[in-house]
């Protein structure tokens, strides 16, 4: 990503993240929806091999009809419960034997979340009664046994605090974690027995620029209730075999995974901002449900496996219309809730989706050899498949084949892989080939010295300033040579400039063209380990944009303001002299692009000391630049460069308002005239 | 390894032989995790197969005993029904008042009706007069106040409705004393006559005219009923309808919209509606869903999209299998139809399906960018002839098979279908040659597969037993692939391509190359958008983003279809000199838009211009193409696997592939996208349908930035084995029934289904993953048997 932040420094592009439509698709095994991966080496969203099957949508589980369904669970052997906020119970129901049962009757009265720990007690969040219940199974009959409520004469509530619970589970130490609606502290954390002990998981207020001006400038008081800058509320929650806990808020992407310590453990890399709820399977993939409909499955480590279904507008299987609670069972076959059909979906794996689990399951257990295999499989059935290519160049890895995993590391775009990889690759040449290094640096000192003692080599050397000499008579290579000479002497050089005409708008245009090309080649060709530009998405058009206007903005803005405030430099002078100032990075771009084949992330300072230097030698010469152009002591030099940069920022704006102006009059006048020829 | 073992099977009553012909694929790749054996079950249970038909003996006895609609001729009289047609097989009854209409078989002496028999039943009250009065009338007129023109103001009225009839008592039964006239008898002289007059005329020995004056509105119009072979038909000719008065225009006509409808669970039958592959609802349950969707898809000129694609014009209505049912055909006038169907729920108490003929539809004009505009209602209406056929299914015919079979024999005697089934089964193979690529300056080509290597990997399929290909060429111009649709006649390596056609050629093998004139983008160099893309009837650009998740910035364009004949035109002589089969069509067979240039046209004439268009070259392959094209069809590609899977639909049936099979082969689509395993390979074979791949020589991956992304396994060295087994294994069934139609299919349990084929050779597909053992016939879990007469 380095290399993007200093394309963005450069030439401020953004790069756009997909938006998602909803449009359901004749897809190749007769589903009503698509399937799709997130590929981390284009950063968007691909198609893949349908992963899950709706198998079937149901209002009625055993006797009972679902009325209105909150929250699904599917316990350790795989019996489901579903908090059904219109029966004012939890119906639980054997798939196996088609045996259902309802709990909670006349003690429930909202549920809408349940969560079923590894000793079979059920819990339950009634948002309408304000309180948690914890049920056991005592003599076949579900029996309330604890309550977990709104804790008296606690600092973490005052009176008038609300205490809404709607969902909860529990940690493998049996602490229960209750989320309630709308509390931005995080999650209100019980012991088993219901004594309140404090909060975890709350979300934090995004360091943005505002937000960290806003809190120099104001007291929480004032920012909290003034400008609202309070975090958002966690909306749902999950925990995973390791007993993490995972939560989802609305308006954020995806989900995060805390440890114990209430720390970020990871996050999904990619994801929508709408998740209604949050499971996770038997190894460890995490799903989430949005309220459209749309279900991702992620990788332990938060990478997209399958995005799949999606809105219902027609009523067909597979999609929904308002989506609430999604569960897992042990075999990976999905449950999921939708409120407005009242009904229950289950999809199912495919063979595609079994075999991305089996591979998934020995790669995140670290058995990268065995993953090969399965692996392979997966490549086979979809060749853009990034974790694929990921985990085979973990595999081979692992098998000490690196030419192998340096070929499904570049495919994937994996640059720690790539990284690790390449440096083994390079070991193993270095030490192969270190003679051959010796024997060249050796025959180079031979060189040194048949150059220093041998007579002849002074002719050759005399020819050589002979036919530097005569191109030298030429103005343009005298011109083309003339920023060296400002470089190592700036003060003469501007000066030369200025008085003599050393330089040209010609050779200006040539040095400017060949910052263009030298950044083309630099974008295009760096080693991918630090480069985020793909080159096959690099635009020349928008790139050519991207250098000229920034550097044709410098040049207007500057000789405008210094010709209001005193400065000497004509417009013809700013221009060569800014032109030639970007000498430096001309030099290192090139520099860059070949040393980025060489290096390692490990190494990745020296491209960064490289970049490093090559821009502050540019940023250098362009403060003595302006300053020895407009003859400016250092003072007004800074405030030159200030409104230079202010004056461009403005022409910038002023000529879009003015196109978008423009635009609006085109498009006033094409309404018109559909009008008119509508109604004609 | 390919083995067929014989095992001839003792039986008492007729011996038949067992073929079993399973080479296992095992390159193909299997499920790595079982899962629970109850959600294998729930699996097929679902609606993505077919299921067993009623066995419960009350069931069918309730029905058999006391809701066979068999009235007495005083019945009918005295329910103002005269004779009006007869032949050797039906009798036919038509009350004029109501349009109502009796058909009554004489050999069973069944009856159908237009009316919902049996109200009254479950002793409440159905005494809403709104409700009777649309029930009890066989004409349904959908009409708008031209100075309110809005979706919202459109009346759906009978003709009972506008003559404002009102009934002599409440409709309930008693039911010690049922009596099935009772829901019709209106109070005395409560018909309008001010309001609607119907006549009869012209009335022949097969045929006779109802003359209908709705005066209400100023409408007249002539109504046609025939008494065919099989059945009647009814006729309706916009040009006899006159709308006299200027402020009611008529939007559309349901005619019988209740013609054999099912009342609540007593009908152990089922609805067929050619949604995707087929799709079947059985009336033995409560839905409270409605189904609407036009034939040949939807019509864009209107902006209506719809996901439903009934490429046929015709649904069925069985109301006892291997007893008695019926099947609507429209053989004029589809385009202009849609299908409607509703189910028992809230606001019915009968399963009932019905087309509505569309005169005009409501578009909305829009007058700025916003969106912002008026409906609006064309002033003339189509012009095309409405002619539906009602065709009665009894005995053995009485199902979805016999169904698919009767439209198929009307469809050849039509001359719409040929017989064009190999003898051996053919494998269709597509091969994607070039694709663009974005690069600094604009796109570059990319090759995937070079000529020679598609004649290299064809000799070498054929060489292990591939001897039926069929190549479709993707990608084969300087153009590309995706979205540059229609593709210049410009090859990068013409005399390449022309060795490979002539392999080809030399070997019997069918060579297309794939082109779209109808449907392009602003990709393609062939295209300018400001002539050749056509404008809806809003006369708005049918230019649409494509709305996918993996965010293709594409504008999909719709070209004026004589703009896509004047293409086609132009390319003949270069196709002609090429020598290929013909082209692959991916959407000509399957899309129907009317248009705006300079007037409103019809779908009728888009038909008209895309039947042409394929005709102009004597074969052709088209993606999932409407029955309009079967005419000119030489190979069915891309068989939908499933239907639109809406809620209501509790079974699938292969109703196209039995209408096909025996005549146009018909191709799964490509098997490279398989992720269900052998489940989709089964189904190949219950279906009849062939396998089918897209290949490339270089690794898929290399398309990782081009827009075919969507192609993301094609390479040749990865499914070459696959192609091999694939074959082996559904070729070792489908051999057999080459050339063959089916006759009957069976559930013989859940799961397990046996095809029989009129050359005698039976098919038994084992959906599950047990084995199925009956009658000393075994299958093997998820395999089939094949026996022979």
């Amino acid at each position: 990503m380095k290399h993007w932040i200093y394309s963005l420094a450069f030439i401020g592009i953004g790069l756009v993240f997909p938006q998602p439509n909803a449009v359901p698709l004749h897809a190749d095994n007769g589903l009503p929806y698509q399937t799709y991966t997130y590929a981390s080496s284009r950063r968007q969203l691909i198609q893949t091999q349908d992963a899950y099957l709706p198998l079937s949508l149901t209002q009625t589980l055993g006797e009972f009809t679902l009325e209105s369904p909150q929250d699904v669970f599917v316990d350790s052997n795989d019996i489901i419960y579903i908090a059904d906020k219109g029966t004012q119970s939890v119906i639980r129901y054997d798939l196996q034997t088609d045996e259902a049962i309802e709990i909670g009757l006349g003690i429930l009265n909202l549920p809408t979340g349940i969560h079923v720990d590894e000793d079979g007690h059920l819990y339950v969040a009634d948002f309408g009664n304000k309180q948690a219940y914890q049920f056991q199974l005592v003599d076949d009959i579900y029996t309330l046994v604890t309550t977990y409520e709104k804790p008296l004469n606690s600092p973490f509530f005052g009176e008038d605090d609300p205490f809404d619970p709607t969902k909860l589970v529990t940690d493998r130490g049996g602490n229960v974690y209750v989320l309630l609606a709308g509390n931005v502290n995080g999650l209100a954390q019980f012991k088993n027995d219901g004594e309140f002990f404090g909060y975890f998981g709350g979300n934090r207020i995004p360091a943005t620029f505002e937000n960290t001006v806003r809190s120099l400038l104001f007291d929480e008081e004032t920012r909290r209730d003034f400008f609202q800058i309070i975090p958002k509320p966690v909306y749902n929650l999950s925990v995973d075999q390791s007993g993490l806990i995972l939560t989802s808020t609305k308006e954020q992407d995806g989900y995060l995974k805390l440890n114990i310590a209430n720390v970020i453990y990871n996050q999904s890399i990619w994801g929508f901002d709408t998740v209604e709820d949050i499971a996770v399977g038997p190894y460890n993939t995490i799903y989430t449900l949005t309220s459209e409909g749309y279900i991702i499955e992620y990788d332990p480590n938060g990478s997209v496996l399958f995005l799949f279904s999606g809105p219902d507008a027609i009523g067909q299987k597979g999609l929904f219309k308002q989506a609430k609670g999604i569960a897992v069972d042990s075999r990976n076959n999905l449950y999921a809730v939708d409120e407005a059909t009242s009904s229950l979906q289950i999809f199912i794996p495919t063979t595609f989706a079994d075999l991305v689990h089996n591979a998934i399951n020995l790669y995140f257990q670290g058995r990268y050899g065995e993953s090969l295999e399965p692996w392979q499989d997966v490549l086979k059935m979809n060749r853009l498949f990034d974790l694929a290519n990921q985990g085979l160049g973990d595999a081979y890895f692992a098998l000490q084949d690196y030419e192998m995993a340096l070929t499904y590391y570049r495919l994937a775009r994996d640059t720690r892989g790539y990284s690790n990889a390449y440096w083994e690759v390079r070991n193993q040449f270095l030490l192969t080939n270190g003679n051959v290094f010796v024997i060249l640096l050796m025959i180079l000192g031979a060189l040194y010295m048949v150059k220093r003692f041998i007579p002849g080599m002074a002719w050759v050397q005399g020819q050589v300033t002979s036919i530097k000499t005569k191109l030298n008579r030429f103005s343009m290579m005298k011109e083309l040579n003339f920023p060296f000479k400002v470089f190592a002497k700036p003060v003469d050089g501007y000066d030369d400039l200025k008085r003599y005409g050393s330089f040209s708008n010609r050779t200006a245009w040539l040095y400017l063209l060949g910052f263009f090309v030298t950044y083309i080649i630099w974008i295009y060709e760096t080693n991918f380990l630090f480069n985020g530009l793909i080159p096959s998405e690099i635009n020349l058009i928008e790139q050519a944009i991207g250098v000229i206007v920034p550097f044709g903005l410098w040049v207007i803005s500057n000789y405008l303001v210094c010709s209001i405030r005193d400065g000497d430099g004509k417009l013809t002078e700013v221009f060569q002299a800014s032109a030639l100032t970007l000498l430096p990075m001309i030099i290192t771009f090139p520099i860059l692009t070949v040393v980025s084949h060489a290096l390692t992330l490990n190494e990745s300072f020296i491209y960064d000391l490289i970049y490093g230097i090559g821009l502050s030698f540019t940023v250098i010469y362009f403060f003595i630049m302006v300053k020895e152009i407009h003859f400016y002591d250092i003072r007004p030099t800074f405030k030159n460069i200030l409104i230079t940069i202010f004056t461009g920022i403005m022409l910038l704006a002023m000529t879009l308002i003015v196109v978008f102006l423009l635009g609006e009059v085109y498009q006033l006048i094409a309404d018109i005239i559909q009008e008119v020829n509508s109604r004609v | 390894m390919f083995k067929i073992s014989r095992l001839a099977i003792p039986m008492v009553l007729l011996p038949i032989l067992i073929v079993s012909t399973q080479s296992d694929p095992t390159s193909m790749v299997t499920p790595t995790v079982d899962n629970f054996a109850l959600i294998e079950n729930q699996l097929l249970l679902s609606s993505r197969y077919t299921q067993i038909d009623e066995r419960d003996t009350d069931v069918l006895s309730r029905f058999d005993n006391d809701f066979q609609l068999r009235y007495e001729l005083e019945q009918l009289e005295f329910l103002g029904y005269e004779s009006m047609l007869e032949n050797e097989e039906y009798e036919l009854f038509f009350e004029k008042d109501s349009f109502s209409l009796i058909l009554k078989d004489k050999a069973t002496g069944y009856m159908l009706s237009s009316r919902p028999e049996f109200q009254g039943y479950s002793e409440t009250r159905e005494d809403n007069t709104a409700n009777r009065n649309l029930m009890n009338a066989g004409l349904w007129i959908e009409s708008i106040r031209t100075n309110n023109i809005s979706s919202s103001s459109i009346k759906t009225e009978s003709i009972y409705t506008i003559a404002d009839v009102s009934y002599a008592n409440n409709g309930a039964q008693d039911l010690d004393n049922i009596d099935w006239t009772l829901p019709y008898i209106l109070t005395p002289n409560s018909y309008d006559e001010n309001a609607v007059s119907v006549g009869i005329a012209d009335v022949t020995a097969d045929s006779f005219s109802v003359n209908l004056d709705i005066k209400t509105y100023g409408f007249t119009f002539v109504i046609d009923i025939e008494l065919h072979e099989g059945g009647f038909a009814v006729k309706f000719d916009p040009a006899s309808l006159i709308e006299a008065n200027d402020l009611y225009r008529v939007l559309g006509l349901q005619f019988f919209p209740y013609f054999g409808s099912a009342r609540e669970d007593i009908f152990p039958g089922y609805v067929v509606i050619p949604d995707g592959v087929g799709a079947m609802i059985r009336t033995n349950q409560r839905y409270d869903q409605t189904y609407q969707s036009d034939y040949f898809g939807s019509d864009l000129g209107y902006l209506r999209p719809s996901i439903a694609e009934l490429s046929l014009p015709i649904y069925g209505m069985i109301h006892r299998v291997n007893e008695f049912g019926f099947y609507h055909e429209i053989y004029q006038g589809a385009e202009h139809a849609t299908l409607l169907a509703n189910f028992w729920g809230r606001n019915t108490r009968y399963h009932r399906i019905t087309n509505r003929y569309n005169l005009r539809r409501i578009y909305r004009n829009i007058i700025n960018r916003a969106g912002d505009g008026l409906d609006v209602l064309p002033e003339e209406k189509i012009e095309e002839t409405y002619h539906g056929f009602y065709h009665m299914l009894t005995g053995s015919a009485a199902n979805y098979v016999g169904l698919a079979k009767a439209y198929q024999l009307r469809l050849k005697d039509r001359e719409a279908l040929r017989m064009l089934e190999p003898e051996k089964t053919p494998i269709q193979l597509s091969y994607l040659l070039y694709e663009q690529e974005p690069t600094f300056f604009g796109t570059s080509r990319l090759t995937m597969t070079s000529t020679d290597d598609v004649t290299t990997m064809t000799n070498e399929l054929r060489d292990l037993g591939l001897d039926e290909q069929v190549m479709v060429l993707k990608g084969w111009s300087n153009d590309g692939l995706s979205y540059r649709q229609p593709y210049q006649f410009q090859h990068p390596n013409l005399n390449g391509l022309k060795r490979l056609i002539q392999n080809a050629n030399t070997n019997e093998d069918a060579i297309y190359l794939e082109q779209d004139y109808l449907v392009s983008s602003e990709l393609s160099n062939r295209i300018e958008y400001n002539r050749d893309v056509a404008r809806n009837y809003s006369k708005l650009k049918m230019s649409y983003p494509l709305s996918r998740l993996d965010n293709q910035p594409i504008d999909e364009y719709y070209v004026y279809p004589l703009v896509a004949a004047n293409k086609l035109n132009v390319d003949i002589p270069s196709i002609e000199s090429l020598d290929i089969t013909g082209l692959s069509y991916p959407t000509l067979g399957r899309t129907l838009y009317s248009y705006y240039d300079d007037e409103r046209i019809s779908r009728t004439e888009t038909l008209d211009t895309v039947t042409s268009m394929a005709q102009r070259l004597p074969a052709n392959a088209m993606h999932r193409p409407s029955s309009y094209m079967f005419p000119y069809l030489n190979h069915y590609l891309d068989m939908p696997v499933t239907n639109s899977q809406l809620d209501l639909f509790t079974d699938l049936i292969p109703l196209i592939p039995i209408v096909l099979k025996g005549y146009i082969p018909t191709f799964t689509p490509y098997l490279n996208f398989n992720a269900l395993g052998k489940e989709r390979l089964l189904q190949m074979i219950d279906y009849g349908t062939n396998p089918s791949y897209l290949l490339t020589e270089n690794p898929s991956s290399d398309l990782r930035f081009t827009y075919s992304n969507r192609y993301f396994t094609t390479a040749y060295d990865d499914f070459k084995t696959d192609i091999t087994d694939v074959y082996a294994y559904v070729s070792g069934a489908l051999d057999f029934v080459q050339g063959a139609s089916v006759i009957q299919r069976d559930m013989l349990t859940t799961g397990v289904t046996q095809i029989d084929y009129d050359n005698g050779v039976s098919l038994i597909v084992n959906y599950r993953s047990e084995p199925w053992t009956n009658d000393g016939i075994s299958v093997a879990g998820q395999d089939y048997e094949v026996i022979l007469p």
